[in-house]
């Protein structure tokens, strides 16, 4: 079942990758959003040194650096007046607007680079499993076939090279007819040979009556303290939020960005949330060094 | 088919119950939220209704091969960027299996090819989009004109449109209270390229490769015994 | 005890003009090792089918099929899954799930099976079988023979009584099929498990089995134990499945003067006790073929190097080859020796990292595809992959207009009555069997009259009379001028055919010769005859042929 992060039962994590999404869309405060940013970054390292958050870097940067620069002068909203361009407005207002909105998609872009790696195939399927099984079940049939897609891809690419059709040299049109051409071999091989997987499917009783699914993961002591963890900082931070802290005013008029105490509770117990990965790998770290 | 309409009823019941909570509690206007929440919603029923209905082995292995045939269909035109046959698979199985196999083909097709290529917020919007284009192609398939070539061309071009009109709807949401006309048309025209690619592809595939790829998959519909 | 009896049964496809089984009766026995063999065609695979009540093909069924005394459709329908368990030809078809665990569970899932069963079954299978290693691996990345171990495994949960397998070995390099069959030879044995096994290679298999029946065109032509039926055989002089027989059975028969069915061979000891062991001289190759060291290099590797990742092991290391003009050239080796990258890498699929590949004295590597590719063909391990339209003609007619060959009926016709398919010109490519599609494929290359030919494991699958067929066509094709590349596992066919072989061992070629001098006096690596007539009082041979022709008179013994 793997280490760390990956033992937590799916649920757990299904419920802490919600938490951090509705806290990504929910709070405005500037610093609740820029601390969401650097604890999932920091989740991230934790799993795989950061490699996947490279990858994803350049459409990150892109999309944060686009809306924060357009914004300001696309919207013209707000009252503190930084200066004219082209007769319009920039304002204090819609350039913070703009920086909120990046770092939320940016939280949640984050959000899913983790989801990526944690919950990967069967675990998120397993979650879906139980509310939709036949559909979890069509999807799994799916992601199983894709592999073996792209090996007879790679083989009808040869032998259809050979007969003279390629995608690599001619005309865009005769590159796009020889593409299509290789997937119309593919759709018809492949369907043919589906007829078999029903057919295995069958034999071994599919469709006789209730499925009764295997529980490949099952719900420790661990995981129920942690849920119980996640749960009670969840409900703090999200009452907090009703109460209106944790969120600011931008327009029509920018409201105040000063953190009451209570605002530092909030903030507290939603960085509770939010590090919940890194201190389920730093526990782990603790026990292996200091145990034996 | 009784269940499914209570169902769908029902739906759209917490469906209303849910703006009204969202424009009442969230001063905050958590606009995205509540979009996935929707979208969400809106594939529900026909989810369900996949769930309640008898489905053969049969007929879930052609879905399912069907939605990863689109999924990987990308990979033999990696060479030429923006050209990309997933739709064409999509309406093709629409028009032969009808409106919800389309609909199920595309959603599910949205899902895998994002599995290797990672999930995001975009998910449901695209699972959505390629449904809908899907479950359309089927719905029409009865229609005069959608027998004809250009009847299907046309089809294929304006969905062309349509599919990246709609994808661009999660980044105008997600800022929707920047929203304005300068800002919409902006995110619309820097979308036209490849809105136009996308419609043109599925013309020429359509044109090209429909008539042949509909004699496949009718033969493939009487082996496996599938017919209406 | 009777675990299944057929009464006369009758079988037809609902718009065929032939019936599929005609009067076909037969018992089996509870812990049998039951073997089915025939050509592909003869009703083998419809007759395993009906046997299990949910694949049934529709169509006419005439007669009774009793499982345990009641016709099957009056067994409740889950039992019958349970107890009847089938494993299908092609590993990858069956699998369904993304996870070895889950897929040897989904029988007990559909079942509805509690999670506790579940557990428990797995663990005592998992551990029988040794697979504790890849039971959260993705199926996609196992072998083909742990695939079809897992296929195997995911219906013994189920703890059936009989297992129906069809061709399950067909896929398989010979040491997975080898390491399958022994498996089914251990479940018989240690669990009393009745098995029912369609299977076209069948020379291990006669030691094993307790029943072999042969069918022709429908019919059951014969049935009884091992010996009996080779010895009908040879009574009826029946040719036709002659190659279905060891080759140490066929030798017995033809040179022992005076043949006792207890005492036919059946394995490779039998053999050798039967022959005596006595050295013999080891005689020289007589028949060394055409040697052609002064005819043009055709295709000329030149210490290539081929990763197909950067972290990945080098799959070709300092690979070196060349292929004369007219040549009949093969290569050998086991699983992931790197045979299909040389092969690849020859026909230009694959760039090699480092060194050069010429093909008629010319660089690939700066030659376009349309220059030389032409010139050439590629005949698949799996055909149907040429195929991209609905007929074989609709095809022919495509290559030939895209080729523009004049007079290009003619030539059609000509071609497809040479290689004996005109008709199933009007086919659809994926309604014709293994050889046939095989036949059409290369009537299609054919028609553009290439230099060399690429084949790629064409025997998987196929049975001896079609391989048979195969061999000579190859070699008359060869007479006529082209030159040809093969790969393959299939030592018996490249001993009786190829002219030159190589044997390829971790990325390059070990040994290099004639087939007598590459397979003579290896352990393993060479045919079943070969190992029987080792060391023996007669000489050494290959292939039953070979035996036939040099052991001139029958041995004194």
């Amino acid at each position: 079942m793997g280490n760390g992060i990956h033992s937590i039962h799916p649920f757990v994590m299904f419920f802490y990758y919600l938490s951090i999404g509705f806290f990504a869309m929910f709070f405005n405060h500037p610093a609740f959003l820029l601390a969401g940013c650097l604890a999932l970054a920091a989740v991230n390292l934790t799993h795989d040194r950061g490699t996947a958050m490279k990858q994803w870097m350049p459409v990150m940067v892109s999309m944060t650096l686009l809306i924060i620069l357009v914004n300001p002068f696309i919207n013209s909203r707000g009252t503190h007046i930084f200066f004219y361009f082209r007769g319009k407005q920039v304002t204090l207002e819609a350039t913070l607007y703009g920086v909120v909105t990046s770092m939320s998609l940016l939280m949640v872009l984050l959000l899913f680079i983790s989801l990526n790696i944690v919950l990967n195939g069967n675990k998120i399927l397993y979650i879906f499993s139980r509310i939709l099984p036949k559909t979890a079940f069509l999807i799994m049939l799916s992601i199983r076939f894709v592999p073996l897609l792209k090996r007879r891809l790679t083989e009808i690419q040869d032998v259809q090279r050979v007969k003279g059709m390629t995608i690599k040299q001619g005309t865009i049109r005769n590159r796009a007819k020889s593409g299509m051409s290789i997937l119309q071999i593919l759709l018809a091989w492949s369907l043919e040979e589906a007829i078999e997987t029903a057919d295995s499917m069958k034999a071994r009783g599919y469709g006789t009556g209730k499925r009764s699914p295997y529980i490949p993961y099952r719900i420790t002591k661990t995981d129920q303290n942690w849920l119980i963890y996640l749960a009670i900082f969840f409900i703090i931070s999200v009452a907090g939020g009703f109460l209106g802290y944790g969120k600011i005013i931008i327009y029509p008029k920018l409201g105040t960005l000063h953190f009451y105490p209570l605002d530092w509770v909030v903030f507290t117990s939603c960085l509770a949330v939010m590090l919940f990965p890194v201190l389920v790998e730093g526990r782990e770290q603790l026990k292996w060094n200091y145990s034996a | 088919m009784e269940r499914s309409r209570h169902y769908l009823v029902f739906v759209s019941i917490v469906l209303l119950i849910l703006l009204f909570a969202s424009i009442l509690f969230f001063h905050y206007k958590a606009y995205l939220l509540v979009s996935l929440l929707m979208i969400a919603s809106i594939m529900i029923p026909f989810f369900v209704r996949f769930e309640w209905r008898d489905v053969a082995g049969r007929e879930i292995v052609l879905l399912a091969m069907l939605a990863a045939i689109a999924a990987v269909g990308r990979v033999p035109f990696a060479g030429l960027p923006s050209v990309q046959p997933t739709s064409f698979i999509i309406i093709m199985a629409g028009i032969v299996f009808g409106a919800e196999s389309g609909f199920i083909v595309g959603a599910v097709a949205a899902i895998v090819s994002n599995f290797f290529l990672g999930q995001g917020p975009w998910t449901p919007w695209q699972m959505y989009a390629w449904g809908m284009m899907g479950m359309t192609a089927g719905l029409l398939r009865q229609a005069w004109w959608m027998k004809s070539s250009w009847g299907k061309c046309l089809f294929g071009f304006a969905w062309g449109y349509l599919f990246g009109w709609f994808m661009n709807m999660w980044i105008i949401v997600s800022n929707i209270e920047a929203l304005s006309w300068d800002f919409f048309i902006g995110i619309y025209a820097s979308s036209v390229y490849f809105d136009l690619a996308h419609g043109l592809s599925n013309v020429f595939f359509l044109a090209v490769f429909g008539a042949g790829w509909m004699k496949i998959l009718q033969r493939v519909q009487r082996k496996y015994g599938l017919l209406e | 005890m009777e675990l299944f009896r057929l009464n006369d049964v009758t079988f037809s496809f609902p718009d065929a003009e032939h019936t599929v089984l005609q009067g076909v009766s037969l018992t089996i026995q509870e812990g049998e090792f039951v073997i089915i063999g025939g050509a592909s065609g003869s009703g083998k695979t419809t007759l395993l089918k009906l046997l299990k009540q949910e694949l049934q093909p529709t169509g006419e069924l005439k007669g009774e099929i009793l499982f345990r005394g009641k016709p099957l459709d009056e067994w409740d329908e889950r039992m019958l899954i349970e107890q009847i368990c089938y494993v299908f030809q092609d590993p990858d078809n069956q699998i369904v799930m993304d996870e070895v665990m889950q897929e040897i569970v989904f029988g007990l899932e559909n079942l509805g099976y509690s999670n506790f069963e579940m557990r428990k079954r797995v663990a005592e299978m998992v551990h029988f079988f040794g697979v504790e290693a890849v039971l959260h691996e993705k199926p996609s990345e196992l072998s083909g023979g742990q695939k079809q171990i897992l296929n195997l495994l995911s219906v013994l949960l189920l703890k059936p009584r009989v297992l129906l397998l069809d061709e399950p070995t067909s896929q398989l390099d010979p040491v997975a099929a080898k390491e399958l069959v022994l498996m089914l030879e251990r479940l018989n044995k240690e669990t009393g498990m009745t098995i029912v096994l369609v299977e076209h290679r069948l020379e291990e298999l006669y030691a094993m089995a307790d029943k072999v029946v042969f069918m022709e065109q429908g019919q059951l032509l014969y049935e009884g134990a091992s010996r009996d039926v080779i010895e009908k055989m040879y009574h009826d002089q029946a040719a036709q499945f002659l190659p279905y027989i060891p080759a140490f059975a066929r030798l017995y028969m033809e040179f022992e003067p005076l043949p006792r069915r207890e005492s036919i061979p059946l394995t490779v000891k039998e053999c050798k006790q039967w022959i005596g062991s006595d050295e013999m001289q080891a005689n020289l190759p007589k028949n060394v073929k055409a040697n052609r060291k002064d005819s043009a290099i055709l295709l000329e590797m030149e210490d290539v190097h081929y990763q197909y990742k950067k972290q990945t092991p080098f799959v070709l290391k300092h690979f070196q080859m060349t292929i004369r003009k007219g040549e009949f050239f093969t290569l050998v080796g086991g699983n992931g020796s790197g045979k299909t990258t040389a092969l690849r890498a020859g026909f230009g699929s694959i760039k090699p990292q480092r060194g050069k590949i010429r093909y008629n004295g010319r660089d690939l590597a700066k030659m376009k595809d349309a220059e030389w590719l032409d010139n050439i063909a590629y005949l698949p391990q799996n055909p149907r992959t040429y195929f991209l339209h609905q007929t074989i003609e609709e095809e022919m007619k495509s290559i030939s207009s895209r080729l523009q060959i004049p007079d290009a009926n003619m030539t059609i016709d000509k071609l497809l009555d040479t290689f004996r398919i005109s008709h199933l010109r009007s086919r659809h490519p994926y309604d014709c069997s293994g050889g046939e599609i095989q036949k059409a494929a290369l009537a299609c290359m054919l028609l553009g009259q290439p230099d060399m030919l690429f084949i790629d494991e064409p025997t998987k699958g196929m049975d001896p009379i079609s391989k048979q067929q195969l061999g000579e066509l190859l070699t008359r094709l060869q007479q006529q001028g082209l030159t040809i590349f093969m790969v393959t596992h299939d030592i018996g066919f490249t001993a009786r055919f190829a002219e030159r072989c190589a044997m390829m061992f971790d990325g390059e070629i070990a040994a290099e010769g004639t087939p007598d001098e590459l397979f003579k006096g290896n352990y393993f690596y060479t045919t079943a005859i070969n190992r029987a007539t080792r060391e023996t009082k007669q000489a050494e041979v290959l292939t039953y042929e070979e035996a036939v022709a040099t052991w001139s008179a029958p041995a004194i013994i």
